[in-house]
């Protein structure tokens, strides 16, 4: 499957039919967390470097029990920023809104859980870049509405005439 | 340049009552082409 | 949802609803069908659409999964901005309000929007164009197919071929009964359920979670989001415009509308219909800023706005969702399906194949065209293919070459054919090249660049002084 953020709707929708297609059965998270032997999980990102501020994450395996995921702004996760409900079995979970920075994130060690730390490097378009673009498109449709009312008054004069 | 609350909800409520208007301004357009023999 | 305990709605439920659904739309078409006697009453509805039920199918047609799943989306992406720019989107419909009073003034006999570009630019230009139509309509018909399948899926655990299919023989079937009639008719009353449910779903999530919590929420841990300078989304922006007058301004469904309405009707309708657009998005989107206050982080950002309504709303939410997304694909779908066979029956078969085919003949041919394009979305729908689904991806590129073309062939006699042929392929082109080493916020602002900077070439190199008496083609005498 292949994994586009941005706009791509309908891949994502895709990975909704993978994701949602199972039976109800199979979308019971298990209540035997703690008698099953310690799952060890792969985290991975989508981009390693985000520049909208959002990004996914995504785990190798359907989670066997309730976990959290955690955020911080060290490798060791001496402070932890944030903290997230991973939601039903999905394998992913899609974050946003993060300002420029650097992240680290893992699975909440506890009993039966523990993973590998990823880190992402949020960094956004830098203002001239998004200015230049926002004033390029604006000049553009500046351009269209202007020939286009021009052109129909115009043309509603000869008509008229 | 953070939106306030102030500007976030007026936003919200605003659009919100343009959007419960529209059935109406349909509906409203409908019987009157309805009752002028209009609708196609 | 929220108790990963399996489906938000019963498989019986989402069955009972989508049979029930097809059986008042199917008879509905039916019986709106019995009035078609010609080619004409068939493909554009007697060309005689009065101002209600034009306004609310420009409405609705517009209000597409993607009002319902991607404003949503966006909104959780780029936030306020996301959903503002968003909504510009209905700068498409009220942008084409003047063009199609001018289409049906131009063109009182024309069918289709192949039509123009054939007797405006000749065969060439043709050419290019019913590319780009063909891979957008199809684009966008086979996702709509698989969003039905995937959403019946995502609600009720309904095999997503049950979904899928059950969406397609819906629409094909009142389509072939009534034929734009039907569309339009549907598509009222699709716009009523459709903005009764968005409305619902909103209220009770303000209620439930206040607009000041779930801003303070925003504010302390996704500030990003409220960021009125955020750069991605101001990137965005004009080019989620440009994609959405391309979409308008080339296709087939809103020109097939233009010439079905009524006189004078066109101009205000598109206006109208623009207008109440407008809000929606904002009003769809807003609700994804809940997810963080409510817990809910999404496996995919599309999946937000249904997650979160059906959050607050619980089971009914589900339902209410249900609802209003297969509304909104069907009213597209429809839509759709009566403007791209239009558009083989017109431009391919009539114009190209059977120049001698009669009334009755085009006809019975628009009917097959639509199941046969129904079966062919079907087919394409079947395997469920990414690659398919992306072809809307980077549509933007494709569209948004023909914006320059189509407004300057509308109103200018200057422009020739060469030129345009050139800029809707060289524009399309650089889309392609810019989606791909840049990324997707530049695909449609550039390909729309290109295009207009040849047109604006063509313009000033041109002698030429084009007859607009050619446009009204007159249909040769039919037995």
């Amino acid at each position: 499957m292949p994994k586009l953020d941005g706009l791509s709707i309908h891949i994502a929708l895709l990975l909704l039919i993978t994701l949602l297609a199972r039976p109800a059965a199979a979308q019971q998270a298990s209540t035997a967390a703690e008698t099953q032997p310690n799952t060890d999980y792969q985290l991975t990102l989508s981009t390693e470097r985000s520049r909208e501020g959002y990004f996914v994450v995504a785990i190798d395996q359907a989670p066997q029990t309730k976990m959290v995921l955690q955020q911080s702004a060290s490798a060791d996760f001496s402070a932890i920023a944030a903290e997230f409900d991973w939601f039903g079995d999905f394998t992913e979970i899609t974050l946003t809104g993060f300002s420029d920075g650097e992240y680290y994130f893992r699975l909440k060690p506890v009993a039966g859980v523990s993973s590998n730390v990823v880190q992402l490097r949020v960094e956004h378009y830098s203002q001239w870049q998004a200015y230049s673009l926002f004033f390029i498109g604006l000049f553009l449709f500046s351009v269209l509405v202007i020939t286009l009312i021009t052109l129909h008054l115009r043309t509603r004069r000869q008509e008229v005439a | 340049m953070i939106m306030g609350l102030t500007a976030f909800s007026t936003l919200v409520w605003v659009c919100l009552a343009l959007t419960a208007c529209a059935p109406l301004i349909l509906l409203g357009l409908w019987l009157k082409d309805f009752l002028s023999k209009q609708l196609w | 949802m929220n108790e990963v305990s399996g489906f938000a709605l019963s498989s019986s439920l989402g069955l009972t609803l989508v049979v029930l659904f097809g059986i008042v739309w199917i008879a509905f078409g039916w019986y709106l069908g019995r009035a078609n006697k010609t080619h004409e009453d068939f493909a554009l509805a007697g060309r005689n659409v009065g101002f209600a039920l034009a306004a609310a199918t420009a409405m609705a047609t517009w209000v597409t999964s993607n009002t319902t799943l991607v404003a949503p989306q966006l909104t959780y992406q780029f936030g306020v901005w996301g959903m503002v720019g968003y909504s510009f989107a209905a700068l498409g419909l009220i942008l084409f309000a003047p063009l199609a009073a001018r289409i049906k003034r131009l063109m009182p006999n024309g069918y289709t929007s192949g039509d123009f570009i054939r007797l405006r630019y000749g065969r060439a230009a043709w050419w290019v164009f019913i590319i780009i139509s063909v891979v957008y309509a199809f684009g966008w018909l086979v996702s709509l197919g698989m969003a039905g399948g995937i959403l019946l899926e995502a609600l009720s655990g309904l095999d997503y071929h049950i979904g899928m299919s059950a969406i397609l023989l819906i629409c094909v079937g009142y389509t072939l009964f009534g034929g734009l009639r039907a569309v339009i008719a549907t598509d009222f009353i699709q716009a009523l359920i459709i903005i009764v449910g968005v409305v619902l779903i909103a209220w009770f999530l303000i209620d439930t979670v206040s607009l000041e919590s779930i801003h303070q929420e925003v504010k302390s841990n996704h500030p990003q989001l409220l960021d009125l300078l955020f750069p991605a989304a101001i990137m965005f922006l004009f080019n989620n415009i440009f994609f959405g007058l391309g979409e308008i301004f080339h296709s087939n469904v809103w020109w097939s509308r233009a010439l079905a309405f009524k006189g004078k009707v066109a101009f205000k309708a598109y206006l109208l219909g623009g207008l109440l657009w407008l809000p929606i998005p904002i009003v769809t989107g807003f609700i994804a800023l809940a997810a963080p206050q409510l817990g809910i982080f999404p496996p995919s950002a599309d999946m937000v706005g249904p997650m979160v309504a059906a959050e607050v709303l619980g089971k009914i939410g589900a339902v209410v969702v249900f609802i209003v997304v297969f509304s909104a694909l069907a009213s597209s779908l429809d839509s759709l399906l009566a403007a791209t066979s239009d558009l083989v029956t017109r431009d391919i078969y009539h114009k190209y194949l059977k120049p001698q085919a009669s009334d009755q003949h085009l006809l019975r041919f628009n009917r097959y065209s639509i199941l046969g394009l129904g079966i062919v979305t079907w087919l394409f729908c079947l395997p469920q293919i990414a690659t398919l689904g992306a072809l809307l991806n980077f549509a933007g590129a494709f569209v948004a070459s023909t914006i320059f073309p189509v407004v300057l062939g509308l109103y200018q006699r200057k422009l020739t054919g060469t030129y345009a042929a050139a800029a809707m392929a060289l524009g399309t082109l650089s889309g392609l090249v810019g989606y791909f080493t840049i990324g997707f916020y530049v695909a449609a602002l550039l390909s729309c660049i290109v295009s207009a900077a040849l047109c604006g070439f063509g313009l000033l190199t041109s002698q030429a002084r084009f007859d607009w008496q050619q446009l009204n083609e007159k249909e040769e005498p039919t037995s």
